[in-house]
């Protein structure tokens, strides 16, 4: 068994593990999911320095590391086949670190706290095996079963209006799946295996243009084919037109869902586009580069002024992550060099951030049970160590040079002018609109005259620093040397931008 | 084959096997008077096992015999397999309702033994017999409780329908008669090939057989009898009703599947069209109709019309013409939806029938919190309608996987889109249970302060028996597949 099999099943057993504690044991049950968490992060960094920066991926077998192939049901021909590029890595070392760090973050659940650690454990283990998985249908299975806690986690153990939430993030994720589903059937019976003749699900299969046949030769299907992934990948990201399920989950959902979510489950959609639409679909991805970049822009201007308007802090961060996702999509859309590994570094850093947003909000949250930014104010006075750590995430958030989320977003506008000069010119302007309401936000509540009602407020504890701290490290580190994330997409990424590239557009 | 072999009864033991049984269960309740049903039940159970050990060993290849009127085959062997396998559930789930007396288990293995019939089915005539031995004992356990006016109702229902259906369906089997001059299916599909093919009268002749047959399988527009049956019956019978006559409907259209492809195309109409038509509907229908009930019962009929109109999707396919790979695939299509569907379908139906015994009814108000005061029944019934639904990795996934690649491989677009629209639709009424179960507190006011019951042994064996195929096919159907695929070369 591989080290990939290891961390994706790992998680599931640990389920199984909590399925079987004694009901009213919470600290046991706490202490089972943390271990197995984190004996998933030891064994995802030490793949770290195993991992072999100069291997392409992306369509070459030879490329990917620490490959698994074995037959699972040969009558359609499906493979359990897994393995890591510099794509997929770099995301498999963030879903190890956030799922990890929300565990004490959900010390304070005390209601079923069973069923919760068991939902939260199977989320990861559909989350790993979605980043890792190279047979297509493996990547659906792992895909939908990603859904199933999700519905849970939100509806029994978030706010008020949970079950409206968590109906529809169920009802348009699987719109979204269900679209997919065809389109991989499609790709299944005009796909030849090379070696049999027959049909296959092998991702990398799909990807060679020599393999395809029927249906899949012809322009006009193809394009539609590329607009039935990305139906099923816009609504994950989420873009435009297809966000109002994020807000309303991640108002709902308890923190470190709302963490997982906008850290990791967000990701699934650009991903999915990078991994599938572009190396399989190259020269529809290529003729509608425009359209991405277009989505991309208007999700960052969109999103920004959005989350200007909002009231409630959860809500602000939840559109800042619409904005955040953006750029990612401005970045890939360019299939530059800069572009392309800015888009993937901002999927990261936007997950680390994002992470530690949410996690403050949970913080204030706990203390005065409401998340109005109207209802607090000076609250530097009382709670100096809290505005310390939110001033940086905040400044991390609108891009302040010097943390990491200012290389990934240099890199977007650097990669995305080349290509796409007005776009990228009218997206720029989300910055200051970013810094604009981070700013705003943070003097709202934390300066002016203190609230009589919070006076007496605790200052942010230990297990909140404990799971805050190592965020921040990360974000300051890549901030000032992104080598060590960046040095791991660099050769696939440009790899993927040369695939596009090189295709004559449709 | 020729009509020769036709004295040889061995590929008909099953059926003698069957029928002696029968008669042996009979005596003994003659003997026990309605007092001890439960050797009935145990009888049956053994005889059902029996068969589906005959079943399997028997020589599968054998073509067609009795002159011509029956066939053996591998779709036979998978039918009798079938069916003997969900009676042999259904016999379970009912053994909790009737300990006393033993009608209704005889009545369910003298309606098994049309089932049987049909599945060999190979002239006109052995198929109309053998559907009106699988209905006439289904009339009769619709209104077994005598005193409760919803199931005479409800049998009331089911006998008019299912009478004037079966003469829509002779009347159409006439036609096709007067066109060819032929009763068994080879000659008839052989005699309708040439000029006679896509005349009014065999169109209009395929009409009504499908009216018969779409009335035994709950398809749209033959479908209103199916929400009232189910909810007047008695909830264990309602658990058969739901699988097994509608698993026979299904045998019965395989068989004539090449009467149906062989209607060439008049002013438009072909046999994909009316098969595709047929199918949209029922699955829209049935859904759309699933969303406002607040019955478990009732809710649980309207999604299995919806799933009647999945498993179109596949005959659909079936009938479009003769490409045999693709043939192959759609027939394996339904071959697999229909094990899928028998194990879900009998486990939602079982933890209905559970939480209506303990709890006194089955309105949806009685789930409310159901996960928490009772967290195993609500886990169980949980995965059988996320398998309904079809999501991975549960058996349901699979089924609508297979179906989903025929059609995609037929490339009849639109069939896939209403068919995906309509997963996605199901979904919601699905889901809407399991909110209820699981994101709500239990009241005294729906469960009449009852909390946490017993499921008692025979209901926890029977619910692993039906969950643990749903989760395992979901995973590792390989097995079944190529199974499956071995009983059509």
């Amino acid at each position: 068994m591989g080290p990939l099999t290891l961390i994706t099943f790992l998680p599931v057993l640990g389920a199984v593990i909590i399925a079987f504690l004694p009901r009213d044991n919470d600290k046991l049950i706490r202490w089972t999911a943390l271990v197995t968490t984190f004996i998933v992060l030891v064994i995802t960094a030490t793949l770290y320095p195993q991992f072999d920066r100069s291997m392409l991926g992306i369509n070459k077998l030879a490329g990917f590391q620490f490959v698994e192939q074995a037959s699972w049901i040969p009558v359609f021909n499906i493979n359990y086949f897994v393995g890591v590029d510099g794509l997929s890595f770099p995301m498999v070392l963030l879903t190890a670190l956030l799922c990890f760090l929300c565990i004490p973050a959900s010390w304070g659940i005390n209601k079923g706290v069973k069923g919760y650690h068991a939902m939260f454990l199977l989320l990861e283990t559909g989350m790993m095996g979605t980043f890792v998985a190279l047979d297509f249908f493996l990547f659906y299975v792992f895909w939908e079963i990603m859904l199933l806690p999700m519905y849970f986690l939100i509806g029994i153990w978030g706010g008020p209006r949970r079950i409206y939430a968590a109906i529809k993030f169920f009802i348009y994720t699987l719109i979204g799946s269900v679209i997919m589903l065809i389109v991989i059937l499609v790709f299944f019976f005009n796909v030849k295996d090379p070696v049999t003749g027959g049909h296959t699900f092998n991702m990398l299969h799909m990807m060679d243009s020599a393999n395809h046949s029927g249906i899949m030769t012809i322009s006009g299907i193809k394009i539609l084919l590329w607009f039935g992934l990305y139906i099923g990948f816009a609504i994950k990201v989420p873009v435009f037109p297809f966000h109002t399920w994020l807000p309303d989950a991640h108002v709902e959902a308890p923190t470190a869902i709302s963490v997982i979510l906008a850290g990791v489950l967000l990701k699934m959609g650009t991903y999915g586009l990078l991994r599938i639409s572009y190396p399989i679909l190259p020269d529809a991805t290529h003729a509608l580069g425009w359209f991405l970049a277009l989505m991309g822009t208007i999700n960052i201007i969109y999103g920004a002024f959005c989350a200007m308007a909002q009231t409630d802090l959860k809500k602000l961060v939840a559109y800042s992550s619409i904005s955040h996702m953006g750029y990612v999509m401005l970045g890939m859309s360019a299939f530059t060099d800069p572009g392309m590994n800015g888009a993937v570094f901002q999927m990261f850093n936007h997950g680390t951030i994002t992470a530690m947003l949410f996690l403050l909000v949970g913080v204030i949250y706990d203390r005065a049970h409401h998340r109005e930014i109207a209802g607090f104010g000076g609250l530097a006075n009382v709670m100096p160590r809290y505005l310390g750590v939110t001033t940086f995430a905040f400044f991390a958030a609108l891009g302040l040079p010097g943390l990491s989320g200012f290389i990934s977003e240099v890199m977007v506008f650097i990669g995305a002018f080349q290509v796409w000069r007005t776009f990228t010119i009218i997206a720029i302007f989300g910055i200051i609109i970013g810094a604009g309401y981070m700013l705003w936000t943070l003097q709202r509540v934390f300066f002016g005259a203190t609230n009589p009602k919070y006076e007496n407020i605790s200052d942010i504890n230990g297990r909140e620093l404990f799971t805050l701290i190592p965020l921040a490290v990360v974000i300051l580190f890549l901030g000032i040397w992104p080598h060590p994330i960046l040095g791991l997409m660099n050769s696939s990424l440009c790899y993927l931008g040369e695939i596009v590239r090189s295709v004559t557009p449709l | 084959m020729s009509p020769a072999s036709g004295l040889n009864l061995t590929p008909f033991i099953p059926e003698l096997v069957l029928a002696g049984g029968l008669l042996v269960l009979l005596i003994v309740e003659l003997i026990a008077r309605r007092k001890r049903g439960i050797v009935t039940a145990i009888g049956g159970s053994i005889l059902l096992v029996a068969l589906v050990i005959i079943s399997l060993a028997g020589n599968e290849k054998v073509g067609a015999y009795m002159f011509g009127a029956v066939v053996q085959d591998g779709v036979t062997l998978y039918f009798r397999v079938l069916f003997a396998l969900a009676t042999l559930i259904a016999v379970g789930i009912m053994a909790s309702t009737f300990k006393k007396e033993g009608e209704p288990y005889i009545l369910v293995l003298a309606s098994v033994m049309g089932m049987f019939l049909l599945a060999g089915s190979n002239d006109l005539v052995t198929l109309f017999v053998a559907l009106e031995m699988v209905s006439i004992p289904s009339y009769v356990l619709a209104g077994y409780r005598r005193h409760d006016p919803r199931s005479g109702e409800a049998a009331l229902k089911y006998v008019i329908y299912g009478a004037f259906s079966s003469g829509l369906m002779l009347y159409g089997f006439s036609l096709l008669y007067g066109l060819t001059g032929a009763t068994g299916f080879a000659e008839m599909t052989e005699g309708l090939k040439g000029a006679l093919s896509g005349s009014p009268a065999h169109l209009v002749g395929i009409i009504l057989i499908m009216a018969g047959i779409g009335y035994k399988i709950a398809m749209v527009p033959m479908h209103f009898w199916c929400p009232d049956v189910y909810e007047g019956s008695p909830t264990s019978i309602t658990a058969y009703f739901s699988v097994l006559p509608k698993a026979a409907g299904f045998a019965a259209l395989f068989r004539i599947a090449p009467l149906i492809a062989s209607l060439k195309p008049f002013y438009g109409i072909s046999a994909v069209g009316l098969i595709t038509l047929l199918s949209a509907m029922t699955m829209t229908v049935g859904n759309l109709g699933a969303i406002w009930q607040n019955s478990l019962k009732r809710l649980l009929a309207y999604s299995s019309i919806a799933h009647a109109g999945y498993i179109l999707m596949g005959f659909a396919v079936i009938v479009s013409g003769d490409k045999p790979e693709l043939h192959g695939l759609a027939i394996q299509a339904v071959m697999m939806y229909l094990v899928v569907y028998l194990f879900m379908n009998l486990g939602a139906f079982l933890i209905v029938d559970l939480v209506e015994r303990r709890l006194g009814g089955d309105g949806i108000g009685y789930f409310k919190g159901l996960g928490k005061s009772n967290p195993l029944p609500a886990l169980a019934l949980a995965v059988f309608l996320f398998s309904l639904t079809g999501l991975p990795p549960l058996a349901g996934f699979i089924g609508k996987f297979y179906l989903f690649a025929a059609v995609v491989k037929a490339q009849m677009w639109t069939l896939a889109l209403i068919g995906i629209a309509n997963s996605v639709v199901s979904l919601f009424y699905y889901v809407r249970v399991i909110r209820d179960m699981f994101l709500h507190d239990p009241t005294p006011a729906t469960d009449g302060g009852i909390g946490s019951f017993n499921m008692g042994k025979l209901t926890a064996v029977l619910t692993l028996v039906t969950v643990v195929p749903t989760v395992v096919l979901g995973v590792f159907w390989n097995t079944l597949a190529e199974w499956l695929k071995l009983r059509l070369m």
